[in-house]
């Protein structure tokens, strides 16, 4: 009977990776502690926060819940991996977190960004219960829950100016 | 290409075996042989936080039911809709299928944890925790189970959620057991227009867990009279259950105005549930009783304002 390859690749933010280890072991740990991408952040690790949140192939999942066997063979995207149209640039989503002060202390502001996309990845132009629907996964404890709110309706609008849709998952990891 | 594998630098204390049975006879056969030291993992939403909250142990053997062919999907046929227990609840919360036959359901995987988790939670992990949002809606479209065994073989089972749901509470549920799929019935609606909601109270607005749920199915014919009427409460950590009594008051029956308060008191007695340091017992009896009422007279009230 076969068991899972403690040989674990994926691809994360455009780069394939390859580690040896434990299938069971959290994507969250891979994240931070065996690559190096500590954007993702740790809270409650029981999938209450949203701190972790990452895309896999595009949906946004809880790290914390998320074994090695199960990301495996999948494209990866952390806080690290989304930039604007060059690297060295903020995107779109970002900004606007930026622009209307949409954290105070920080600390939720990857997985509300990484949330955020997932959200106008798939709907560009949310209403207000749509926002709260797609971000409910993500709780900001300073409770700054306005800022955010006008963040992600400014983001809509910058990605509509810009006359494209969102990029998309392979146009962002370029 | 040359490939550089790294080696994990914080090796996993309680390292895991994750096996990947292509059936059930292989997924059980492991069981078998690994016991108590194994657990079938699904989506693992659920026992990752028990592993975290150490509610359980950290097992020793994980073994994949998502290997196994067939346990994901939907489909219909004449008579039923069949929901693979590897489904999402993203999947099942998005289906025209479940939402033309099974509304409550489809309102419930809806409203069970944040779209993150529905990514990657299943029907089947929420049904066999046997406190999960979907139960509720299961019972008010008499749903069935269908499990594998162990046995001698690999023993089929198809089991009303009801019976499955007595069988949890008198503690002797198989720990072992598969389970396989979910069959809702498809139910006529001719001459006649269903009614349906489902209504979750949590201890904030935002994604938490339940406190209480409510699900409510009905038909009611161009006269108003109610037929086919079930309602179920659930919520928590409690086991849900048909409040007969509430649907007895409504069954054959008109609807008239003073039904919204009976059936709220009626429901805040019928209801078993559990005191814990969130909420009383007699908390989540009222807020059953009120739902009910709330989700009834709106119901009703939107089908008069559609006329």
């Amino acid at each position: 009977m076969k068991t899972t390859n403690t040989t674990w690749q994926a691809t994360v933010n455009r780069e394939h990776r390859e580690l040896q280890i434990d299938p069971s072991r959290r994507l969250l740990d891979i994240i931070r502690g065996d690559l190096d991408l500590t954007g993702t952040k740790v809270s409650c690790e029981i999938g209450r926060c949203g701190a972790c949140m990452v895309l896999i192939d595009g949906e946004p999942v809880n790290s914390c819940l998320t074994m090695a066997y199960q990301c495996a063979g999948k494209e990866i995207t952390t806080i690290e991996g989304l930039h604007g149209e060059h690297e060295d640039q903020l995107h779109p989503i970002q900004e606007a977190f930026l622009e209307e002060g949409g954290f105070q202390c920080g600390y939720c502001t990857p997985g509300m960004i990484i949330s955020t996309k997932a959200l106008l990845d798939q709907n560009p132009l949310p209403n207000d219960h749509e926002i709260k629907e797609g971000l409910c996964g993500n709780l900001c404890r300073c409770t700054g829950y306005g800022g955010i709110m006008r963040a992600v309706q400014s983001a809509a609008t910058k990605c509509q100016q810009q006359d494209t849709q969102l990029p998309t998952q392979q146009q962002i990891i370029r | 290409m040359e490939m550089n594998i790294e080696t994990s630098r914080i090796p996993d204390p309680f390292p895991c075996q994750v096996w990947e049975p292509a059936d059930m006879e292989e997924a059980m056969m492991i069981k078998r042989q690994y016991g108590a030291n194994a657990a079938f993992v699904a989506g693992g939403t659920l026992l990752r936080t028990q592993w975290e909250g150490g509610i359980v142990s950290k097992h020793e053997h994980l073994i994949r039911l998502d290997t196994i062919a067939d346990l994901r999907g939907i489909d219909e046929s004449d008579q039923h809709i069949h929901i693979g227990a590897l489904t999402r609840l993203r999947e099942c919360g998005a289906d025209m299928y479940i939402a033309n036959h099974g509304a409550t359901l489809y309102e419930a995987c809806r409203h069970i944890a944040a779209p993150s988790i529905r990514n990657q939670a299943t029907i089947g992990g929420n049904i066999a925790s046997a406190v999960g949002d979907a139960i509720p809606a299961l019972l008010v479209h008499n749903a069935s189970l269908h499990w594998a065994d162990i046995g001698s073989k690999v023993d089929l089972i198809q089991q009303d959620i009801v019976d499955w749901l007595d069988v949890v509470k008198s503690g002797r549920r198989s720990l072992d057991a598969i389970l396989m799929g979910i069959v809702l019935e498809k139910q006529s609606t001719e001459h006649q227009q269903e009614i349906t909601f489902f209504r979750k109270i949590g201890r904030r607005e935002a994604f938490t867990p339940s406190l209480v749920t409510v699900a409510f199915r009905a038909m009611v014919d161009p006269l108003g009279h109610f037929s086919q009427v079930r309602i179920a409460a659930g919520g928590g950590s409690g086991i849900a259950m048909r409040l007969s009594r509430c649907e007895q008051l409504l069954e054959g029956n008109r609807y008239h105005a003073e039904m919204i308060t009976s059936i709220a008191l009626l429901a805040s007695e019928d209801f078993v549930t559990y005191s814990d340091p969130f909420a009383s017992e007699q908390y989540r009896q009222q807020t059953a009783g009120n739902l009910l009422a709330a989700g009834l007279w709106e119901s009703i009230h939107s089908q008069i304002e559609r006329r």
